[in-house]
């Protein structure tokens, strides 16, 4: 299914199929890598609802809508798995993580003396 | 001497590098010809001393930036002796698309891998030996911030530079590679140089080339019409830009293996801080408050308030003077003074109470001539220390400013600002040069470079010195103070805030204003990388600082005590050039010259108005154009003056800059209104000669009067109206009925006469 890029919403992943436009924006557009092919995620929006942060190539990009509008994509649904379950997965982690941490404090500790 | 010129896309580490190679050599030149700085030092460590020349940060060799049409023509017309490309292997794939385009040109090319060392640690492997024989071109992996793989780096690109290389290209396997070689040749046999890199270029159909070589543009026309594709039709700019993502992504991703580890979704540091600083609720509320505690910590007394909430002013006695002014420098009755003030509060003990004090008695112990003591005293230290004791201050708040632009905070604000900024017509990328302002115009102006559109970068130009730069600060400082100590229930920081946000106020009103009047037009695009956030560098803050540091006591030096000894000079003599002590100053020469003047200044409050020693605030205004810090050295220097003339003169020698404008108030007779106005006036008025001249510069041929006229206008207006409307209530009345016309002008004209999609409750919002 084709869609714009500004339609996107948070955390939808798909793939360039073309750009639109031409002139300085459609340049800037290619040279920053959204070009046929380019997988984008779509992270964030601004406070105000406008610009949008994309990940792609292994960056991050922000850009208007209006600009997104020139970038038709092919959806491919959500990249991550819904806020639910990631907030717990990641809570987990995070206690692991301290948990590791203070482990590793108190061996370089004894170490010291 | 060889040439080594670095290039790579902004934020790529390329001035780290630059500062680790060329040390403190490092110096800001302008080059003849552009109206660029480009950075140059010397690297000392090969078997000749090689210059480094340091290029503006790309994403490719388009014709559409200023910066990037610098880069390109620096290297085709310059030829430096190789190309160091600094690519930053934490994002490769984006980076090696410009180097595919400087391998297109005829010169020597070196690829640094830049910020090895995050890659390292994060687990991926990178592989440079792989990257090497895929590109053709030396590879080599260094860390430009551990100083790693710098002196490798060095060796093969001076190796390098003795053997010529021709370019080459990662477009031979696309399906315009034949139109391509036919158009090099054609170049070659007209002994064009780079005839690859132009034949790319012409094929892109890139405006500076086709107007170039017309005749091989021809041939890139008939190859269009028989050329056909699914995707791209007859579009080759994007074709190009296809082929060499898509030869990147094949020949070169694979020399990067991902960890295992790093697994999708997973969440960096950066992606933490992030989530909190660029939040859809809080975002904006964080930004004010941390520019408030930016602005707080450096101009504040009362350390976050702690005195006005629990309220233990007292002050601390032991008796001996120079014990007790010390101790104020940390604590006085107003509270603990912030790291700001505690700074300027030193700077000042140390300059005026002791160093200041010492020179003094020094000069009255050798029995030199009144007049000499009053030059020395007065004239040259009064001047030099009036602006040096509030260096520290403004240093403090640029190491906030570097914090901030080091960390990557900067670009997350231009993301969320964007929506409220493209109302008044500029990008959110156009508040980054406008927060620099707070610092110095100087490097903010030329920050307005990487803004694409002409209209937006004039704009920008003409508001930046809206933001109170720091060396207007010390004038707002020393005029709120003064307020302050004069009438009670008046608190001087957050006055000083006030102004601070009447500036940037005025700068959205303006920029709405031009783009209603001259400058009407789209509001430019927003596209821009948002860079992961890292701890700010403690060595590079140093540095930045330093510079800061040496700018300012160099200016001090210079301009300032020059300014000083003739305003001291002209202040004491007479036309017939008979010497006048300092009770006489109202004979001397600068007093007629201000006198002449004063009628301009009246309707702001600063005119015919004040009693005898009025004529100090005009000259003040007038040596602040020359550079702001004039205004203070100047009341230093006069007060003085005025001081010894009064019969139990208050600040006899002005003991600081608060000091100095309370005599000038009880002397003269302005008002808070008045006084009010004339920071205005300073802060809107045209900056120094330096940010006029940069200005100048990045304006295009013609239009700078027009900008000279904008400043002078603006701030005579302003500052007229906010005297007659704090001094008389009742012309708010007429001040609103002609900003609601000047606005239903706008409105009536956007709605009925000229078609323009813009919604007209814009102004009024921000008119306020």
């Amino acid at each position: 299914m084709e869609k714009k890029l500004n339609e996107f919403s948070v955390g939808e992943r798909g793939v360039v199929v073309r750009i639109e436009g031409e002139g300085q924006v459609y340049r800037r557009l290619l040279d920053m890598g959204i070009t046929p092919g380019a997988e984008i995620v779509l992270r964030k929006l601004a406070p105000l609802g406008d610009p949008v942060e994309v990940t792609l190539r292994g960056y991050e990009l922000t850009l208007r809508k209006a600009e997104a509008a020139s970038v038709v994509m092919r959806s491919e649904g959500m990249a991550a798995a819904p806020a639910s379950s990631a907030k717990e997965a990641k809570k987990a982690a995070k206690q692991a993580e301290k948990a590791a941490k203070r482990a590793a404090k108190q061996a370089a500790r004894e170490g010291k003396r | 001497m060889i040439r080594f010129a670095l290039a790579g896309n902004p934020n790529c580490g390329k001035t780290t590098l630059f500062n680790a190679l060329t040390g403190s050599t490092a110096h800001v030149g302008n080059w003849p010809g552009v109206t660029v700085d480009k950075r140059e030092g010397v690297y000392k460590k090969l078997s000749e001393p090689a210059e480094i020349v340091d290029l503006p940060g790309i994403y490719s060799l388009s014709p559409y930036t200023p910066e990037e049409v610098i880069s390109r023509n620096y290297i085709l017309d310059e030829k430096p002796d190789c190309v160091i490309n600094i690519v930053d292997a934490t994002n490769l794939e984006r980076n090696l698309y410009l180097t595919t385009q400087l391998m297109e040109i005829d010169v020597p090319l070196v690829v640094a891998l830049n910020m090895m060392d995050a890659v390292k640690k994060s687990g991926d492997r990178l592989d440079a030996a792989k990257l090497e024989k895929a590109l053709g071109v030396p590879v080599v992996e260094i860390s430009a911030l551990k100083n790693e793989g710098i002196q490798e780096l060095m060796e093969r690109a001076y190796a390098a530079s003795k053997t010529p290389r021709a370019g080459s290209t990662v477009l031979a396997g696309s399906s315009i590679a034949h139109v391509i070689d036919d158009v090099k040749i054609a170049l070659r046999g007209k002994e064009v140089e780079n005839p690859l890199f132009h034949a790319v270029k012409l094929a892109e159909g890139d405006e500076l080339e086709v107007a170039a070589h017309p005749d091989e543009m021809k041939m890139v026309g008939e190859f269009k019409t028989q050329h056909s594709d699914d995707i791209f039709g007859g579009d080759f700019e994007a074709l190009v830009a296809d082929a060499r993502y898509k030869y990147i992504s094949a020949n070169f991703s694979g020399a990067l293996v991902h960890s295992q580890k790093k697994e999708r979704g997973a969440l960096s540091k950066s992606d933490k801080a992030d989530r909190v600083l660029t939040n859809r609720w809080a975002a904006i509320p964080i930004f004010v408050a941390i520019l408030f505690f930016v602005f707080h910590l450096t101009f504040g007394e009362d350390l976050f308030y702690l005195n006005a909430i629990f309220g233990f002013g007292f002050d601390v006695e032991t008796g001996n003077a120079y014990l007790d002014a010390f101790v104020a420098v940390f604590f006085n009755g107003a509270g603990i003074s912030t790291p700001g003030a505690i700074l300027f509060n030193l700077t000042d003990f140390i300059m005026n109470t002791c160093l200041g004090g010492w020179i003094a008695d020094g000069m009255a112990a050798t029995g030199a001539a009144a007049w000499a003591q009053g030059l020395v005293n007065d004239g040259i230290w009064g001047g030099v220390a009036g602006v040096m004791s509030f260096v520290p201050q403004v240093l403090v708040l640029f190491l906030f400013l570097s914090i901030l632009e080091d960390s990557g905070y900067m670009a997350r604000v231009a993301f969320i600002l964007d929506r409220i900024f493209r109302r008044f017509g500029v990008s959110g990328r156009a508040f980054i040069p406008m927060i620099m302002g707070f610092g110095c115009s100087v490097p903010a102006v030329v920050n307005t470079r990487t803004l694409a559109d002409d209209k937006e970068r004039i704009m920008t130009t003409r508001v930046i010195p809206f933001f109170t730069c720091g060396a207007k600060a010390p004038i707002l400082a020393a005029i709120c103070g003064a307020i302050a100590a004069e009438y009670t229930g008046v608190s001087a920081d957050l006055l000083v805030f006030a102004l601070y946000l009447f500036g940037m106020i005025m700068a959205i009103v303006m920029l709405l204003f031009m783009r209603q009047t001259s400058m009407r037009g789209e509001v430019p695009p927003f596209i821009m990388e948002l860079p992961a956030y890292h701890a700010p560098q403690f060595r590079s803050l140093m540095i930045h600082l330093w510079d800061k540091l040496k700018h300012y006591v160099k200016k001090a030096c210079t301009i300032i005590v020059a300014s000083s000894i003739v305003i001291w000079f002209l202040s004491h003599f007479a036309w017939d050039w008979s010497y006048l002590e300092d009770e006489l100053m109202n004979r001397s020469i600068l007093a007629d010259i201000g006198n002449f003047l004063l009628w301009i200044c009246t309707p702001m409050g600063f005119g015919l108005q004040l009693s005898e020693f009025g004529w100090v605030f005009v000259v003040a205004a007038v040596t602040g154009l020359i550079a702001k810090e004039n205004v203070i050295s100047t009341f230093y220097v006069l007060v003085a003056a005025i001081g010894a003339g009064v019969a139990g003169g208050v600040g006899d020698d002005g003991e600081n800059g608060i000091g100095a404008v309370v005599t000038l108030m009880q002397q003269t007779g302005i008002t808070w209104q008045g006084l009010i106005a004339f920071c205005v006036f300073n802060m809107l008025t045209v900056p120094c000669f330096a940010a006029a001249a940069v200005v100048k510069g990045e304006t295009p041929k013609g239009k700078f009067k027009f900008t000279l006229a904008f400043w002078m206008l603006t701030s005579y207006v302003t500052s007229t109206c906010i005297y007659l409307m704090f001094s008389w209530p009742w012309t708010v009345a007429i001040v609103v009925v002609l900003i609601a016309a000047v606005i239903a002008f706008f409105i009536l004209r956007n709605k009925g006469i000229i078609r323009f999609r813009r919604k007209r409750k814009e102004l009024p919002a921000a008119k306020e």
